[in-house]
């Protein structure tokens, strides 16, 4: 109790008034100084595998020998069913399956997003394990065309000969399920969504068809990316694939079974992100990291194991990478050897490393140590937030009538500071004046799920139109919302609405921390400069003739080349940071098509359920264009 | 070898009954794994393996009190279906009960395995109740330990344990001294004569260091703060498939004791152990037994792993011919009379049977035409019912209604008075 | 724009009442799937008010079976025949139909709400009369607040039946408020009916009737008498007041008869008495611990069985621990003490849901006169901002424990524990900026000043 007293009383200080400011700027740059100490020598900690049941690499594989011919039969005649239509290709895996015993079944899907088709058949076949209880089973994945859109043929065969292996096998705890989605992305994710729903209802906008043979719960999934020709093509290094939707990670002893495996008992090297020879240096450990959070962040499906996360089902993807002398049968045993380690599991991986950054195949840092960074930075908009409520408070000019004057500085803010419990709701208009920020806020955040209909539902070749349409939009509003608004409000309720839109968003961040932090990262970053958006100085060029009150200039104005200066920065990084802006940068970074990155994230929102575009619009948007009315309001401000 | 030590044998033989008479007259084995999973099967092979061995040199299955929570041989995940080894060589199959399916001899014939208490029975509670012989009257005899004060026990214990506590099936522990409570109290109810505990575990030796009723003598297979590891994994099984501790006990057993004559001391069993096999600090406590150190690694091997057969007869109870005929003679009274009571209620019983049947057959047709014509009116109760009872609901929630309406005017009368 | 002004400067409530419904309505409509997926969360609907429960509960009412055989209805036996007087909700037209009852519902209450603001219960008693009057807040803030915010807006659409205990709460303080007894014993029965713990709030509307029932003796009294009214009046006056112990002897027989007949009627409409103990042991015994904003299921998982029914027994007791000394302590503002007690219920009562926050929290509103006090010297803003970052991340952390399986409860908890804390900051802050009105009043050196412990 002493304790909160003392607080209390702390908080009228003049000293801890004016901290705020620094206080969040020092936030900002401990969130992003904690990323780069997280690679330090001494930070990250050494992989380990914590489930004991999964035992990697403690088994011989026998998957070789005559194996190797069976397999070299299945590489020609997959290559041959590639010559042939669609549906003949179907019927023909299809029948493999069965003629390897299997129970096979095929699974027609498609969707329709921005007036384009998404459309294929899932093949998939069912190992019954002999003497297995049926309620569990585990997936062994090769999408027909691997996630750069090559045809997977010696996946396909692979995977094929696998199963044939398999069956043979009656060691089996878990029914295998065998299955060839169409493609990488959209495939997997008919065929894992068919597999949990107990009905398809048809909309308009997607129709998959349900599965006629299912199995018991998914523990695990392996999926297969080796695109070598029917000629077939050494390789040098398993690439492990992890990232899920919406930045959901597989659990971590999954991922370093693949790597023990890989490394230990097959002995091809394996890599993460694809980043050559791992020296396990500060560079190194920076540049997975980095690439790790790019990844997470943009939240899309990296391979055909990513549909399978938010159904928690631990899933990856071994891709093979260059040319080397590593043959297929390697990888076969690869795969043998981690469906043996699903099959020990007694049921899902259940140790708590579901959040983690890799930042090496054999280190990762936990989420105890990685979340105070997005947190920091989201902790930093929320000390804005609450300084400009106290600031607030302290401005208000009129203090209430029948209470006596007491000179002391508490007094100031406690006579102004009348409160209302729920502010968004609030409707007084004589006190602190609420209901005109809070409308804004709502508003404008409602406004933010415009331009997530239109980027979602508007036909693909008019997507880039609209695309700049909305980022001229975005740029004009804060424009108008300032002066119009700059008409009707007094500072202390711009004080309020960015006090509230600052709240929501560190807020908001937080959350979004807990389900992917790479995204809540980096959107914190991105944000940060609005927390110290304050109204410009007056430009009386800009000031719009209607408006022009005999103003009375003050003794100490600045010159407006000063002003110029604080405001033209300001104004150049506000606008640098601005959705639209970022997201065009990004994409002139990674040199795709924006036709295309628009058209992949309107897909990835309808078919694949990605929450990034509704982050980006109905978080980040909403409170950068309220930074910006609050930072212009000044510039058009009547003196 | 064995020839000199023959005269200092039979000269024992001969003292003992005279200068200590309370020696062992029977032999038991208690062989406990906590651990269930398919990667725990080492130790369950542990345990079939120290359950083959006192098998082989002489304890009887009704003896040994076998305690396993899961069943390896047919997990799915086993390649070699029905079987367990303990070796990679895969030479014994610890759970076959033909001989001589592997070429073995007639020794490997093990009558199978008798599985004491197995899966969700083996608990704390049970293992306690176990030792201490406290069970409700209806607990069958070959699940109990009917050791007395001439019996000598052996227990096997392993699964993972730590400091001072071992985990019983992944949900509850045993502590260092609730194990020596209870030999307290077998102490004390004269259940043992002398014990000896072998524990195979992570930080074993701790669990022994609470010991405190004598005649004990106990040892373990690492020292605190020491894992014990296992000895090596079969690669087709995908397991290891046995301790270290364990296997080199095995070793020993096999390898020197090779009948149930042999004179193999406990001392020399116990200094096989060593850092370089075991990679533990394996550890012994013989204080609480009488003679200490010297005493205790001076006893057969076989005063535990085997089994002798005394048979003890005190006189004082030797009865006279007399006595049972007298008792025969009562018991045969007893008998005749039961029989002529038996007779006469079964001649009630008959008479009695065949007229309850035919009234109840009346009443039972009566009953099921009432039935029915009861079940036709539910039916058409049910009918009507639904919108009856939709009526009867509103009728009650405007009475309600009504009741607020006529309380609330009365205050407002009430108000305006 | 403007003339959106000028309706909403003439009829501020008829507009407010029907945008709220409109947007209840558009909710249900544009979204369909949106009801159903709020009465199927843990925040809105728990083991004694699901709508999804009642209605297995009225399935089997309708073909004539015990509806408290399946064990998973446990609400009140009332319920029924009402409910079953209206269409299926599974298809769209009854889901439209039971949303439209819950909105006609919430606009009730929110005008019972209107009314209890307007009463000026809150700032006038018999022996007090707050130095703070001209701040109450306006009647339409208070339902603006409660229509608006969205745990009253979420709940409605997941339509719990604690709605209907709201309400009736409501009602019985309103009448309070008018000095209408046996109308406000009347419909605390009822609520107490449907929920239990309402019941602990009989001795603060008690307080709260009996001096509203005095002021409006000494009102009428003074009006007959003199044309001004004056505190001298009070002290004299006492002896006009009618007897507490009258008073008090009446209003429980009012409840107890109340309560008596509801139970007659229930039974009436069902086969047997079994009933009682579903609906009344489910929140005594606690045997459902799916997890919920409250403070008991996390820690009755834990609990050792023998320890269970004691702390049960704490648990309840704590809860009624408050209602007697708190309307006896704030005897001269029996609204205050109403409003903090049935706020401390929406707390502590075993299955707790953001509907009753919502109500709570709106009620809260109409002692709005003191906030100033609480903002000023308290945690008010701080404890909002965390109850803003609990309600974003409780969802999430639900998710991540029962959908994704990457946390676990202790997550889901740790914020529920955060969220009943921040909810607690605000009631004692008011029942400070109470007792410190009550306390400038007699000091008023004191005004302003900070208060620090010696």
């Amino acid at each position: 109790m002493g304790l909160l007293t003392r607080l209390l009383t702390a908080r009228s200080s003049p000293v801890l008034l004016r901290l705020p400011p620094y206080l969040s700027a020092l936030c900002i740059i401990a969130g992003a100084a904690w990323l780069l100490v997280l690679p330090l020598e001494g930070n990250p900690r050494a992989t380990y595998i914590s489930e004991n049941a999964i035992l990697p690499g403690q088994v011989h594989t026998y998957f070789g020998g005559s194996e190797h011919n069976v397999f070299r039969a299945y590489r020609q005649e997959v290559w041959q069913l590639s010559q042939r239509s669609d549906h003949d290709r179907i019927a023909g895996l299809e029948q493999i399956l069965q003629e390897n015993g299997l129970k096979a079944a095929a699974q027609p899907y498609s969707w329709q997003v921005a007036g384009e088709e998404i459309a294929g058949t899932n093949v998939y076949g069912l190992i019954q394990g002999p003497r297995a209880d049926a309620t569990e089973a585990m997936v062994l994945i090769a999408a027909w065309r691997n996630f750069a859109g090559d045809i997977n043929y010696s996946g396909v065969a692979l995977v094929l000969t696998l199963a044939r292996y398999l069956k043979r096998w009656s060691i089996w705890s878990k029914d295998i399920v065998v299955l060839i989605p169409d493609d990488s992305t959209y495939g997997p994710e008919a065929w894992v969504s068919a597999y949990h729903s107990t009905t398809s209802t048809v909309t308009s906008t997607r129709n998959i068809t349900s599965l006629p043979i299912k199995a018991g719960a998914l523990q695990g999934a392996v999926a297969i990316d080796y695109p070598a020709g029917p000629w077939g093509q050494r390789f040098e290094k398993i690439d492990v694939v992890y990232d899920g939707i919406n930045g959901a990670l597989p659990n971590l002893d999954l991922l370093n079974t693949a790597i023990n495996i890989a490394n230990n008992q097959m002995g091809v090297e394996s890599t993460l992100h694809n980043v050559p020879n791992h020296q396990d240096n500060y560079l190194d450990r920076l540049t997975m990291l980095t690439k790790g959070l790019i990844t997470q962040s943009v939240g899309h499906a990296t391979g055909p194991h990513s549909a399978f996360m938010p159904y928690h089902i631990d899933a990856i993807t071994l891709r093979t990478v260059g040319d080397g002398w590593h043959d297929e049968m390697t990888l076969g045993r690869t795969a043998e050897s981690m469906i043996r380690s699903i099959n020990n599991l007694l049921e899902h991986l259940h140790q708590s490393f579901f959040f983690y950054v890799l930042l090496g195949p054999y280190s990762f840092v936990s989420i105890g140590n990685y979340l105070p960074a997005a947190v920091i930075v989201a902790g930093g908009l929320t000390v804005t937030a609450l300084a400009m409520w106290i600031r607030s408070g302290k401005a208000a000019p009129s203090p209430a009538p029948g209470k006596k004057q007491v000179p002391e500085k508490l007094e100031v803010l406690t006579d102004g500071d009348v409160v209302a419990v729920v502010p968004k709701s609030e409707l007084e208009t004589h006190e602190r004046k609420m209901f005109l920020p809070a409308l804004i806020l709502v508003g404008v955040h409602l406004g933010g799920f415009v331009p997530l209909y239109l980027l979602n539902n508007i036909s693909a070749p008019n997507l880039p139109l609209t695309f700049y349409n909305i980022s001229a939009v975005t740029l004009i509003l804060p424009l108008y919302l300032a002066t119009h608004i700059a008409r009707h409000t007094s500072p202390q309720q711009l004080q309020t609405l960015q006090s509230f839109s600052l709240l929501l968003l560190g807020a908001t961040l937080s959350t979004l921390a807990t389900l992917n932090f790479s995204l809540a990262f980096l959107v914190g970053l991105l944000c940060s400069p609005l927390s110290f958006a304050r109204p410009l100085p007056r430009l009386p060029l800009l000031q719009f003739p209607t408006k022009a009150t005999p103003t009375t200039p003050k003794p100490t104005t600045d010159p407006v080349a000063a002003r110029l200066a604080i405001s033209l920065p300001a104004i150049l990084l506000y606008i640098a940071i601005s959705p639209p802006a970022v997201l065009l940068a990004l994409n002139a970074y990674f040199g795709k098509p924006l036709a295309w990155t628009l058209l992949e994230m309107a897909k990835g929102w309808c078919a694949q359920g990605v929450w990034t575009s509704l982050v980006i619009w109905a978080v980040w948007w909403p409170a950068w264009v309220v930074g910006g009315t609050v930072m212009l309001s000044g510039t058009f401000r009547a003196a | 070898m064995r020839l000199i030590h023959l005269p200092s044998a039979l000269l024992a033989l001969l003292s003992l009954p005279l200068l200590t008479p309370a020696t062992h007259t029977s032999n038991w084995a208690v062989l406990v794994s906590t651990s269930r999973f398919w990667f725990n099967y080492r130790h369950l092979a542990n345990v079939l393996s120290l359950y083959r061995t006192v098998k082989r040199l002489g304890i009887p299955d009704n003896q040994i009190i076998l305690m396993l929570p899961d069943d390896m041989a047919c997990n799915p995940r086993n390649s070699f279906p029905g079987s367990v080894f303990n070796d990679k060589s895969r030479g014994l199959d610890l759970y076959d009960d033909k001989s001589g399916a592997l070429g073995g001899d007639d020794n490997l014939d093990m009558g199978g395995i008798e599985v004491d208490y197995r899966g969700n029975e083996v608990t704390v509670e049970n293992f306690i109740r176990l030792l201490t012989d406290r069970w409700p009257a209806s607990h069958p005899h070959s699940k109990r330990l009917m050791t007395g004060p001439q019996s000598n026990i052996l227990i096997y214990m392993t699964g993972h344990g730590g400091n001072e506590f071992l985990k019983f099936q992944d949900s509850e522990e045993i502590s260092s001294f609730d194990l020596a409570d209870a030999f307290e109290q077998m102490y004390e109810k004269k259940r043992y004569h002398e014990m000896l505990f072998m524990i195979d575990t992570c930080q074993a030796n701790t669990m022994y260091s609470a010991f405190y009723s004598p005649g004990i003598i106990a040892t373990g297979s690492s020292a605190k703060d020491q894992s014990s590891y296992s000895h090596h994994a079969d690669q087709d099984v995908g397991v290891a498939v046995i301790d270290r501790w364990t296997y080199f006990y095995l070793e020993f057993l096999e390898s020197r004791l090779n009948s149930t004559s042999s004179d193999v001391r406990l001392g020399e069993l116990f200094d096989y152990q060593t850092f370089d096999r075991v990679h533990s600090d394996a550890g012994v406590r013989y204080d609480l037994i009488a003679g200490g150190e010297h005493a205790a690694r001076d006893k057969r091997v076989l005063d535990f792993f085997g089994n002798v057969q005394g048979v003890e007869i005190e006189p004082g109870l030797r009865a006279a011919p007399e006595d049972w005929k007298k008792d025969l003679e009562a018991l045969q009274k007893i008998l005749e009379s039961t029989q002529e009571k038996l007779d006469v209620l079964s001649g009630v019983d008959d008479a009695a049977a065949s007229l309850h049947a035919k009234g109840a057959e009346a009443t039972a047709a009566t009953a099921s035409n009432g039935q029915a014509v009861s079940r036709t009116a539910l039916d058409m109760a049910h009918q009507g019912d639904k919108w009856l009872k939709k009526v009867a609901g509103a009728a009650s929630l405007l009475v309600l209604s009504g009741v607020w309406l006529a309380s609330s005017a009365w205050t407002k009368r009430a108000a305006s008075a | 724009m403007e003339a959106l002004t000028r309706v909403y400067n003439d009829h501020p409530k008829t507009l407010l009442f029907t945008s709220a419904a409109v947007i209840r309505i558009l909710l249900a409509i544009a979204w369909p799937a949106l009801p159903d997926l709020l009465t199927s969360r843990v925040e809105i609907s728990t083991a004694v008010n699901s709508f999804k429960r009642l209605q297995e509960g009225l399935f089997l009412y309708d073909h004539g079976l015990d509806p408290y055989d399946g064990g998973i209805f446990h609400q009140a036996p009332l319920f029924l025949p009402l409910f079953s007087l209206l269409p299926s909700p599974q298809e769209s037209i009854g889901r439209l139909i039971s949303v439209l009852l819950y909105t006609a519902l919430d606009l009730f209450s929110a005008e019972l709400l209107c009314q209890i603001a307007d009463s000026g219960a809150a700032t006038q008693s018999t022996s007090y009369t707050s130095p703070r009057r001209q701040r109450t807040w306006r009647s339409i803030s208070v339902v603006a607040i409660y229509l608006f915010n969205p745990y009253t807006l979420l709940t409605c659409l997941g339509r719990p039946t604690t709605i209907f205990t709201t309400f009736f709460v409501l009602l019985s303080i309103s009448h309070a408020c008018q000095a209408r007894m046996a109308t406000s014993a009347f419909a605390l029965a009822v609520a107490s009916y449907i929920s239990l713990h309402p019941a602990f709030l009989l001795p603060p509307i008690g307080v709260l009737c009996y001096d509203r029932v005095c002021l409006q003796r000494i009102s009428s009294s003074s009006q007959n008498a003199k044309p001004t009214t004056s505190k001298a009046n009070v002290t004299i006056d006492q002896h006009r007041f009618p007897s507490a112990l009258q008073f008090a002897f009446s209003m429980l027989t009012t409840y107890a008869s109340t309560t008596a007949l509801l139970l007659a009627l229930s039974r009436l409409l069902l086969p047997s008495w079994t009933f009682i103990p579903s609906v009344y042991l489910t929140p005594l015994q606690l045997p459902d611990l799916t997890p919920n904003t409250g403070l008991w299921w996390y820690f009755f998982t834990e609990m050792f069985e023998p320890f269970r029914n004691f702390f049960l027994g704490v648990f309840w007791l704590h809860m009624f621990s408050y209602s007697i000394p708190l309307s006896l302590r704030l005897r001269k503002q029996p609204l205050a003490s109403v409003v903090l007690m049935w706020g401390i219920c929406c707390v502590l009562e075993p299955y707790a849901h953001i509907g009753a926050v919502g109500g709570a929290g709106s009620l809260l509103c109409c002692v709005g006169h003191v906030f100033e006090l609480s903002t000023a010297h308290r945690y008010t803003f701080p404890a909002l901002a965390a109850l803003l970052y609990c309600t974003l991340l409780g969802p999430a952390f639900h998710h991540l424990w029962i959908y994704a399986g990457s946390g676990n409860a202790n997550f889901f908890y740790a914020i529920t524990l955060v969220w009943n804390l921040g909810l607690f900051i605000l009631l004692t802050d008011t029942l400070y900026a109470v007792l410190r009105d009550e306390w400038e009043c007699e000091r008023p050196e004191g005004k302003g000043k900070d208060v620090r412990q010696i």
